[in-house]
């Protein structure tokens, strides 16, 4: 009897230390912090707490349908995580000569991180919204690279578009005013066909 | 007794549930990784390997190009074919473009120099000897680890048209140094005349780990070489002041203000590597939603630096003015092969 209590243990201290040494790694580079408008990234300070998070603007008030909430409240989640994972202006300036004569990994980085949020938006149009506010809190950020910024505003706007003419009202997502006209440039040219 | 059956039962039971969650867990994220994974007929084509450049990178560089004849662009884009110079977007003209610049690739290993030698040859002389390039533009790109891919043959064919009009200050008569290279391999030796020698240097940069980009049969990975392949075949291009499109330093308030990572040319390497990856990417409908958005990030990031506007750039005489960019004469100097 004592003995399989102790195998019983073991079994589960194996398998909780597998999914401790197995959980995804913490990124304290940058934190997200509220304003009432968007997301300002600070320099590090201590993983900010679950409430914090859940004041982010981008994560509004679910509907009523448990589903969705469910869903918005896993997109708010990975929405935090990207943002926290995209490189400021500063890590640009870190790297050399020879890093920057290319796209910089990591700026592919950032590609992928945005390419997490775009596959689930994808396959999902309900969280169209919650994805229009989380590319708005990313194209406010101005710590961001300008192409970073570039690429969220094209789905922005994208999103702005699409929405509106669902007639969605719109009135909680801010429009292009004040960005940067070089951001609008670049974004404009994604556009282009 | 009983009660210590029904604790291991028990035990069993949780312990098969979290093995079938583990499970599930691990297939969740491998339904995350891109599926662009596509095979790209290979095409033939001329580029010659020295012998040390990886068999997955031939076989990579080789998709690369035969990328243009797997998703073929339609003559669409008046801009782009005035920036090639070319009638079409064919798949044949575009590789044809590529192969014009583009004839050797060497390894990140290649050690430069011991391979370069000096020779004279009295029946050559370096055209533009009164034009170069402004001081403060350069290729920059010597670090094996950063390195994604560098025209080694213009920087070459630069740095000896330089060394020459020196050395031909001194003896006070007219000196053109060429510069010789001990490649091996399919390569073996070559005389760089002109920057349209074509010799490319790889490195780690283009195969990425990490990002599903360092694998063959990846559309999107082919899609971003093949940006590359075109960025760095501009360098080959040029003659006096636009020799080998060498890159400006970037402006103040640029996220690479002060580094050598931007162009004055509208129609210089950045703006090909940008506008035929664009091109390619938005034909591509097997392209994975993450690796279209990599694509974007690379395309967004090479736009954003050609240089206009209001701009301060230091080291630039004047240092403060309103940059247009425009394009530049292509022509290549020296004599092509």
């Amino acid at each position: 009897m004592r003995k399989n209590v102790w195998l019983i243990l073991g079994i589960l201290v194996t398998i909780g230390g597998g999914l401790w040494f197995a959980r995804p790694p913490e990124r304290p580079r940058v934190e997200t912090e509220v304003t009432e408008s968007r997301i300002v990234l600070q320099e590090a300070k201590p993983t900010p707490s679950i409430s914090k998070r859940a004041q982010l603007p981008f994560v509004a008030s679910s509907d009523g349908n448990s589903g969705l909430s469910l869903e918005i409240a896993k997109f708010r989640e990975l929405a935090v995580d990207v943002l926290r994972a995209l490189p400021v202006k500063q890590d640009l300036k870190n790297l050399n000569e020879h890093e920057v004569h290319d796209t910089p990994k990591i700026l592919l980085e950032a590609g992928k991180e945005l390419g997490r949020v775009a596959e689930i938006l994808n396959s999902n149009p309900r969280l169209i919204k919650e994805g229009a506010k989380f590319y708005r809190s990313c194209v406010g950020t101005a710590k961001f690279p300008s192409s970073v910024r570039a690429l969220c505003l094209f789905h922005h706007s994208r999103m702005r578009t699409q929405l509106a003419g669902e007639g969605v009202d719109i009135a909680g997502l801010d429009s292009e005013q004040n960005i940067p006209s070089e951001i609008r440039e670049l974004a404009h040219l994604l556009g282009e066909k | 007794m009983g009660g210590c059956d029904r604790q291991w039962k028990l035990a069993v039971n949780v312990f098969i549930k979290m093995v079938v969650l583990m499970s599930f867990m691990a297939c969740q994220k491998h339904e995350e990784q891109p599926s662009d994974d596509v095979p790209i007929p290979v095409v033939d084509n001329h580029f010659k390997y020295s012998v040390n450049v990886a068999a997955p990178h031939r076989v990579a560089l080789d998709e690369a190009v035969s990328l243009l004849h797997f998703l073929p662009l339609a003559s669409d884009d008046s801009r782009l074919m005035e920036i090639l110079k070319v009638s079409d977007l064919s798949p044949s003209t575009l590789q044809g473009w590529l192969e014009q610049r583009v004839s050797y690739i060497v390894d990140g290993e290649f050690d430069l120099t011991s391979a370069v030698y000096e020779l004279t040859d009295t029946s050559f002389s370096y055209p533009y000897m009164d034009q170069f390039p402004d001081p403060n533009q350069g290729l920059s790109n010597n670090d094996k680890k950063s390195r994604v891919m560098s025209n080694l043959g213009a920087g070459i064919y630069c740095t000896h048209k330089k060394y020459s009009k020196e050395k031909g200050k001194l003896s006070q008569k007219p000196v053109s140094a060429l510069a010789g290279l001990r490649v091996g391999g399919d390569v073996g030796d070559i005389v760089v005349r002109s920057p349209r020698i074509g010799l490319l240097q790889i490195g780690d940069g283009l195969f990425p780990s990490g990002l599903e980009f360092g694998t063959t049969q990846n559309i999107s990975q082919d899609i971003y070489r093949v940006g590359t392949l075109f960025h760095e075949a501009r360098h080959s291009d040029g003659h006096g002041k636009t020799l080998a499109f060498l890159h400006a330093n970037c402006p103040d308030g640029h996220d690479y203000a002060d580094r050598a990572a931007c162009d004055f040319a509208a129609n210089g390497p950045y703006t090909v590597g940008a506008q035929i990856q664009k091109k390619l990417m938005d034909k591509c409908d097997k392209c994975s939603v993450a690796g279209k958005e990599t694509l974007r990030m690379r395309f967004l990031d090479f736009s954003s630096r050609v240089i206009k506007g209001q701009v301060k750039i230091l080291g630039h005489s004047p240092e403060s003015y309103k940059a247009t960019p425009v394009d530049w004469d292509d022509a290549p100097e020296g004599s092509i092969r």
